[in-house]
């Protein structure tokens, strides 16, 4: 059957690279002598430990709770002891440490009692929960929870099954494809159900023959239900990207911050199909994935990886050459050097690549934009990557915006053809991130904004509340008083009492309060909460300015100011 | 003569018109400036500035009462931000407001706190809970870290913590390629 | 590690911070950049790069304007040794001395002593351009901090072939010193300016010094010997004015025929831009924008034709071999720094780059030459171009999604 593909905008050739790792089956790495497990797996969401140090725990049992929306569970990759939970350098490009469970093995690789999750059982619910405790998250990078996808998806049409590894170097779809095709399928049938797709469509990039003849014959001898396409794409970087992918295979475009769910298509990575087919069929949660070790390396390969294996231990498994001089993590086109080798395997790592200067060689320095264009030709985002580049590099990140910044998916094509060697990504990552932080910090000051003004309202109201209760008081007392001592106020004024003296300065002050309590609800009455609450916050602000220097009609500030005042001292 | 006069008036009733049907059309609302200062401001509330809070300062610095730059935990980009808004000179943070310091939190040793909800008193944001006689604890996320609970506290648990990065918190720094090497 | 590096890096503490010649490092680092590639960056992704760069953009202009240099050599020389003959005098300035102590003589016929004479007219004007116009670079780049461009070898090439031959020396000093600090560092330095800074210097002389460049006198390099351009002919007698004087298209299409260094062969000019093209140098769109504009605006004049404005009659073949029509369409429009970055943007760019041409050369009779101050003009309005197109494809795309 011919199909019709559909092309995307842009895209660069960057040389391939997939030969060298390509070639080798899957093999299992090596057990290191210590797992450090983090229990934030992405910096979206990060789960709660539920193990404590010195517990003995087994091969697939949870040792981190899901918590939060975002939130997926985390397991024991193998039996052994939690030896430390603490913090430990993350796969991130900061460097920066997130809490961990180091767990040191015990060599016998234990699983915990394994249940087959039966579908037809249970309902959807216990599905995404089901997969949520297994801790399965898209594997081709990003790790975002796979139960959330499959929970949004209401009206999917299409099932998009991610298998183009457009990043150069990789290989592990590719030889995960190649020999466990079936389980790939499998998995992908599952999801399609579960999502409620009518029709399956594989895409893999051509230049992985193998591989689509391999899912082929696997989609045959499966028999689905419902229709799998298995369809190979021109190789093109980024064709991987899932807007791209869902574009060249349905010619649906996504737009500006929409997802594939709207549009009936959801995509998930073969690696992701794989893990649920083990989820679902096996009920293993996810403790391994397939890792690529390529790059300047004697013996290149794909291992079957536990999550947690610190990289520095895979590394004598490909055997770096002496001149590399760093080691990537994902692929080279938006992965990044390590700063620290002891960063543990997660859940999205799929390749690690021993760099050295002949074959990465260190961009040229940068040199002036001089609007050639190159970068809008090669944008897949269909963005104008100089403009954003002006934009953000002037820190005029409100333009960046207008300019859709947030469309950029941070492919690196515009940084890889730039003649001037412009690093566009790291300026957008820049303007990104300083975005969000700007976005934190006003909601912060809003918040800060609000509770302030409410907290004054709050002291205003109870100054005044207490005021009246007082005068209530007076007043009862005043009313007894007159009651009891009968007749002749003037007599006990003119004795020297103090108690009623008092009395009838309270109720003097009583009744000017009282009124202007009465006033106030007069006014107030029939209004909405906000008209109160501005009511309310202009008073305050009347107050505050009138500061020090005027008489305060309730003297309420008076404590305000001078805290204040201490603390100028 | 007289048509020269006719013209002439004539041309006046048409521009006051137009003027006066722009000044009705275009009106702008209210004054926005405190707002917009208010907006930069960082809303700690910590009254370093002199005034009772961040709106006052706002509303004082509108008026021409204080300068831009009594601000300390707005820093220096926040006096930028001012100085770019009002077209007034950038003038470095003045020294008796106080120095710009790390973005902080305050962090009660819960084992000194005696309970005296003084330091809930204080805080201008109500970031501390607790209760007389029981222990108190500063609510991370709504502290603005304006120090204000510190004088209060008659035992001296309440220390200001910085904020340390996360990987949440992280950001993607400024892409400078040095022409000059650090040497 | 060769001598040449090791003595660069035993000199280069003394041009960082604190060193005695820490003011030259801009030097340091070209001297240092021109031999060896820098190594002195941020390793971010990604960590491949396409291998075309702005150094080779750049040399693959120079590498186009080599057929148009040859040819400026040549013709420069033919037609001052077609003067000298005719007016049957001898040389007698240093080229002249020169020329007769190696014996090449000035017979016009004799193509290798045309190449000679001409590349004696040539050398001074481009050192003058070069070294005048290398200082300034060097000193901006020396006060801002930042490498001297390649960019910069560009535009003295340009300059020096949008001269007539034998400009004086000093005007074509003032000129480059006008076109690189106003026309390009006052805005920031390359990528920053708005015109072309060829152009700019270009266009300066021309409006201070009107007699020695856009006269009839000046494009042939004999004292003495008037024989207008053809496009000067045009502008006065219009076809018939070329026709007498003897110019076929084909002779025109050559480039046999006096003019400015290296803008009278289209040919050469031709081959030039198919490199360029072929390279994916220049912009197909802008030049497609020029030739449309050229023809549809000279096609409209040669309707309206009328004997007040000869030229109007000029037919737009005509347009592309005389003056410096084909020369600013190939490298002074394709300019990327100056042009519309926008693909929609340069299309239109280019069309009113042709419109402006002819408009000038047909209805103004103060510019015979309407190329420089079309893509001037043109360059104005650049970033206007841009905004519009960008605003209105962000517009589609919104209107798109809605009802999507």
């Amino acid at each position: 059957m011919i199909r019709k593909l559909f092309k995307f905008h842009g895209g660069v050739h960057p040389e391939p690279h997939k030969s060298e790792s390509a070639t080798a089956a899957i093999r299992p790495a090596p057990m290191p002598s210590e797992l450090v497990v983090p229990l934030r797996q992405s910096t979206r969401a990060a789960a709660r430990c539920i193990v404590e140090v010195g517990q003995h725990v087994l091969k697939g049992q949870r040792i981190g709770e899901a918590e939060g929306k975002l939130g997926t569970a985390v397991h024991a990759p193998t039996s052994g002891e939690v030896i430390a939970i603490g913090d430990h350098p993350m796969a991130h490009p900061s460097g920066l440490t997130a809490p961990a469970v180091h767990i040191r093995p015990d060599g016998l690789d234990q699983w915990i009692d394994l249940t087959p999750f039966d579908y037809d059982a249970n309902d959807r619910i216990s599905m995404l929960a089901n997969l949520r405790d297994a801790g399965i998250v898209g594997m081709g990078g990003a790790a975002f929870p796979s139960h959330i996808k499959l929970g949004t998806g209401i009206g999917i049409e299409t099932l998009v099954i991610n298998g183009a590894e457009c990043e150069p170097w990789i290989t592990c779809d590719d030889r995960l494809m190649r020999e466990r095709g079936n389980a790939v399928i499998d998995g992908a049938a599952i999801l399609a159900e579960v999502i409620g797709a009518r029709r399956v469509l594989i895409g893999i990039e051509d230049n992985k023959p193998e591989a689509v003849e391999s899912m082929r014959k696997a989609v045959a001898e499966a028999r689905p239900a419902l229709p799998m396409d298995v369809i190979a794409v021109p190789s093109l970087y980024p064709a991987g990207g899932e807007k791209q992918l869902i574009r060249v295979l349905t010619g649906i475009e996504i737009p500006h911050g929409k997802l594939g769910g709207e549009f009936g298509v959801q995509c998930f990575n073969t690696g992701t199909a794989h893990a649920v087919h083990r989820a679902v069929r096996f009920g293993e949660p996810l403790v391994s994935r397939i890792v690529t070790l390529t790059g300047n390396a004697d013996t290149p390969g794909n291992y079957e990886v536990l999550v947690g294996t610190p990289i520095q231990h895979l590394l004598p498994l490909m055997g770096p050459r002496p001149d590399t001089d760093r080691f990537l993590l994902g692929g080279p086109m938006m992965g990044f050097a390590l700063t620290d080798l002891s960063v543990p395997i997660v859940k999205g790592s799929n390749c690690i690549i021993a760099a050295s200067p002949t074959l990465f060689p260190p961009p040229p320095a940068e040199l002036p934009c001089i609007r050639c264009g190159e970068c809008a030709r090669a944008c897949p985002a269909e963005l104008q990557p100089f403009e954003l580049y002006w934009f953000s590099r002037s820190r005029n990140f409100g333009k960046a915006q207008e300019y859709h910044l947030f469309d950029c998916i941070e492919c690196g094509c515009c940084s890889y053809v730039c003649p001037s060697h412009i690093p566009l990504v790291d300026y957008y990552r820049f303007a990104k991130s300083e975005i969000w932080a700007r976005e934190r910090e006003s909601a912060a000051a809003d918040q800060a904004r609000d509770r302030f003004e409410f907290r004054n309202y709050r002291q205003e109201r109870e100054k005044t509340e207490k005021a009246a209760k007082l005068a209530a008081k007076a007043a009862e007392t005043k009313a007894k008083l007159a009651e009891t001592e009968g007749v002749d106020n003037k007599v006990q004024v003119a004795d020297g009492s103090e108690d009623p003296k008092k009395a009838l300065i309270a109720a003097a002050l009583a009744r000017a309060k009282q009124q202007k309590a009465a006033i106030k609800p007069a006014n107030t009455d029939n209004l909405p909460p906000e008209a109160e609450a501005e009511i309310a916050e202009i008073e305050a602000r009347r107050q505050k300015a009138l500061g020090g220097s005027e008489p305060k009609p309730l003297g309420v500030l008076t404590t305000d100011n001078n805290g204040g005042e201490d603390k100028q001292s | 003569m007289l048509t020269a006069l006719l013209v002439m008036a004539g041309i006046a009733v048409v521009l006051g018109a137009a003027l006066g049907y722009a000044s009705i059309r275009f009106k702008v609302e209210g004054d926005p400036l405190v707002d917009k200062i208010d907006a930069i401001l960082p809303q700690t509330q910590c009254g370093q500035c002199g005034y009772p809070g961040c709106k006052p300062y706002a509303q004082a610095i509108a008026n021409g009462e204080a300068d831009i730059n009594q601000c300390p935990p707005g820093g220096e980009e926040g006096i930028r931000h001012l100085a770019d808004l009002l077209g007034r000179e950038f003038k470095p943070l003045s020294e008796e407001h106080g120095i710009e310091k790390p973005k902080s939190v305050a962090f009660i040793d819960e084992q000194t706190c005696i309970g005296c909800t003084l330091c809930i008193q204080a805080c201008p944001v109500d970031a501390i809970v607790g209760a007389a006689k029981q222990m108190h604890t500063v609510v991370e996320p709504l502290c603005t870290g304006c120090e204000l609970c510190l004088a209060p506290c008659p035992v001296d648990c309440i220390t200001m913590e910085p904020v340390v990065e996360t990987v949440e918190t992280w950001k993607w720094k400024y892409p400078v390629i040095e022409i000059r090497q650090t040497a | 590690m060769s001598r040449m590096r090791r003595f660069l890096d035993s000199i280069e503490p003394q041009f960082h911070k604190g060193g005695r010649f820490e003011k030259y490092y801009a030097v340091y680092e070209m001297v240092d950049t021109f031999m060896y590639s820098p190594n002195n960056s941020t390793r971010t992704a990604p960590h491949v790069r396409d291998t075309i760069d702005l150094k080779r953009m750049m040399s693959y202009v120079v590498v186009a304007l080599i057929p148009c240099i040859i040819w400026a050599w040549f013709n420069s020389g033919y037609q001052a040794n077609l003067a000298l003959a005719e007016l049957g005098v001898a040389r007698d300035d240093w080229r002249g001395g020169l020329l007769s102590m190696f014996g090449i003589g000035f017979n016009p016929s004799n193509p290798f002593a045309n190449l000679v004479h001409g590349f004696l007219l040539f050398l001074p004007i481009y050192l003058t351009t070069l070294i005048v116009g290398g200082l300034w670079e060097v000193l901006f780049a020396t006060v801002r901090n930042h490498e001297v461009n390649e960019g910069f070898l560009v535009t003295s090439m340009l300059f020096t072939l949008t001269l007539p031959p034998e400009m004086p020396l000093w005007m074509v000093a003032v000129g480059i010193s006008f076109g690189v600090v106003i026309g390009k560092e006052v805005f920031g330095g390359t990528g920053k300016n708005f015109l072309n800074p060829a152009l700019t210097g270009r266009a300066f002389l021309y409006f201070a010094y009107p007699a020695e460049i856009s006269g009839d006198q000046v494009w042939v390099a004999v004292d003495g010997w008037s024989h207008a351009t053809p496009l000067g002919l045009g502008e006065t007698g219009g076809m018939a004015a070329i026709a007498e004087s003897g110019l076929t298209w084909w002779q025109a299409f050559v480039g046999l025929m006096p003019g400015s260094l290296g803008e009278t062969s289209t040919l050469a000019i031709l081959i030039g831009m198919a490199f360029l093209l072929y390279t994916r140098i220049a912009s197909w769109r802008i030049m497609l924008g020029v030739v449309i504009g050229v023809i549809a605006t000279s096609l409209l004049f040669n309707l309206l034709a009328s004997d007040a404005r000869p030229m109007m009659a000029m037919p737009f073949y005509w347009h592309f071999v005389v003056g410096g029509l084909t020369f600013g369409l190939v490298f002074m429009a394709t300019d990327p720094v100056s042009a519309s970055m926008t693909n929609t943007g340069r299309l239109v760019f280019g069309i009113l780059i042709g419109f402006m041409t002819v408009l000038i050369r047909a209805i103004n009779p103060a510019f015979p030459e309407g190329i420089m101050l079309a893509i001037l003009f043109a360059n104005l309005f650049a970033p206007l171009i841009d905004y519009v197109v960008i605003q209105s494809n962000i517009r589609r795309r919104e209107r798109r999604h809605v009802s999507a």
